[in-house]
């Protein structure tokens, strides 16, 4: 991790704490894991409604320099596809300067998931493109995969070097569902389609959201303390910051991206 | 072209030898297996795939440096040759097959080895892979195939390539050269360039040259390849996969006439 990762900048009304190793982190989490192994023996929920919880409120913010986008020819299909297809790269908001579309996620928290049986993740091959093009879920969710295209598509999604479904999904194709196997970030591509590119995150807590327009996000019940936030977004990269999280109530960060190449590599 | 009929007939045989030994049972595994599988594995299959089972042994150094395929990573790699859904991890008999029958062209077959040695090489490499404890690998299930195709049901089965897009990359006439192929756009899962096959060259099949074979890599993909699943478009219509089979089997007949 470079330097510039660890240095996000923080705002006046932020609470952030640059300190990883804190001995109050390590206080925090034995107390973290008393309480998860008290609530076992009474057979309720770590975040019961009578625990103290916060939410984290917060913008992503992206001031470095314009990003042009990627722009590809349409070697196949481009009757209908376009001859070419333009990717949007990074989206900022013009007044806030808010990067959409970056994942903020807090890991750690070994909180088990509320809800395994959340409703299946929908990814449609929309023309010549995968819609939504970047989504969040959680281990054991299902990926609906439809096609509403005239043309045939191949939705091959993995993680590094193993695949977890690829799929050739003809015009008007059944549609075909799959659950997420392990964490962390999926690649979804289209073999017939190279400029087709989405991706897919998932966590086995409940601890994470997609930035909006604005670059905002919101975090609800996490437990009080510090904590590790990570940021992804498919171009820039990922980075990782300390936050600590009041006892009630929101805690408001504003977190800004490195500009750095480093970081946008990763 | 005599040639060629001789390499395919000894494909068929060498299938039928599989099939056989493919009933092998497989004894528990336990402390002295993997100690013994180990012996075997780094013995033969370590210095392509690495004493540590990430693809990296010494002839990893110039197999698979520039273009597919790379000797697995059985620590994370996914399967090709599988009788599993895609994405789904491969039974213990699926890499039994491939360690029977070898990869034409990339893998040796270790007949050499006897049952025994197999299934323990098999529980050694699969020690590195976390998730053959967590996931159960569940067969499909594959038809026998039906009776000698007719010419109707080969003609349908070219139809069936134009519409599922075969072509593209095996080209129109299965030599391996549609324009996907040509045009250098196919990766593999560590985005390694790789060639479509050569359908008129049962020889090169990796995955089988049988039609029950080739049903099968319809069926479930080739993971780590551009090759799709076709298991959800075929669901219910297992006649006209096999037309499809028939016609690709009908293309290196044609060759040979």
């Amino acid at each position: 991790m470079t330097h510039d990762q660890e240095r996000l900048t923080t705002r006046s009304s932020d609470v952030l704490s640059i300190s990883r190793h804190s001995e109050g982190k390590d206080f925090m989490k034995g107390v973290l894991f008393l309480a998860l192994a008290l609530s076992a023996v009474q057979g309720i929920s770590p975040l019961h409604a009578e625990t103290p919880t916060g939410t984290l409120v917060g913008r992503i913010l992206y001031v470095g320099p314009a990003i042009p986008d990627q722009v590809f020819e349409v070697t196949r299909d481009s009757g209908f596809c376009g001859a070419q297809a333009t990717i949007r790269t990074v989206t900022i908001h013009p007044k806030t300067r808010g990067l959409e579309g970056a994942v903020v996620s807090i890991d750690g928290v070994a909180v088990p998931l509320s809800d395994p049986a959340a409703p299946a993740l929908v990814l449609t091959n929309t023309r010549c493109a995968f819609t939504p093009r970047l989504a969040t879920g959680v281990v054991g969710q299902q990926v609906e995969i439809r096609n509403d295209d005239p043309v045939m598509h191949n939705t091959h999604i993995s993680m590094g070097s193993r695949t977890l479904v690829n799929v050739a999904m003809i015009p008007a194709s059944r549609p075909v569902w799959k659950p997420l196997k392990q964490s962390g970030i999926y690649t979804v591509k289209c073999d017939a389609h190279k400029f087709m590119q989405a991706h897919i995150l998932a966590f086995t807590h409940p601890f994470f959201s997609i930035t909006d327009e604005t670059g905002a996000f919101r975090i609800p019940s996490l437990p009080p303390g510090e904590h590790q936030v990570t940021i992804w977004h498919d171009t820039l990269g990922t980075v990782h910051q300390s936050v600590t999280i009041a006892a009630t109530g929101d805690t408001h960060v504003t977190l800004e991206y490195p500009n750095h190449a480093d970081a946008r590599k990763q | 072209m005599h040639a060629k009929r001789l390499k395919y007939i000894a494909i068929l045989i060498i299938t039928g030898l599989c099939a056989s030994t493919a009933q092998a049972v497989k004894p528990t595994t336990n402390r002295d297996s993997l100690r013994e599988g180990r012996r075997i594995y780094e013995q033969a299959c370590a210095w392509c795939h690495g004493t540590g089972g990430e693809g990296d042994g010494p002839a990893g150094w110039f197999i698979g440096r520039y273009s597919s395929p790379r000797p697995r990573n059985f620590a994370q790699d996914g399967y090709k040759f599988r009788s599993t859904g895609s994405g789904d991890l491969p039974t213990d008999q699926d890499l039994f097959t491939t360690i029977t029958r070898g990869i034409p062209g990339v893998m040796p077959a270790y007949r050499a080895l006897n049952e025994r040695e197999r299934w323990q090489v098999i529980a050694y490499l699969k020690s590195w892979n976390p998730a053959f404890e967590e996931e159960k690998p569940v067969p499909l299930t594959f038809p026998q195939a039906p009776a000698a195709p007719t010419e109707a049901a080969i003609h349908n089965g070219r139809n069936l390539y134009v519409k599922y897009d075969c072509r593209v990359c095996h080209g129109d006439n299965g030599e391996g050269d549609g324009p996907e192929a040509t045009a250098g756009h196919l990766r593999d899962g560590n985005n390694l360039p790789i060639r479509a096959t050569n359908l008129t060259d049962p020889s090169a099949w990796k995955n089988g040259a049988s039609a029950l074979d080739l049903f099968r890599t319809l069926t479930t993909g080739l993971d780590g390849t551009p090759m799709p699943s076709y298991a959800n478009e075929f669901a219910g219509r297992e006649e006209a996969l096999w037309e499809l089979v028939w016609y690709i089997q009908s293309l290196s007949d044609q060759q040979r006439k």
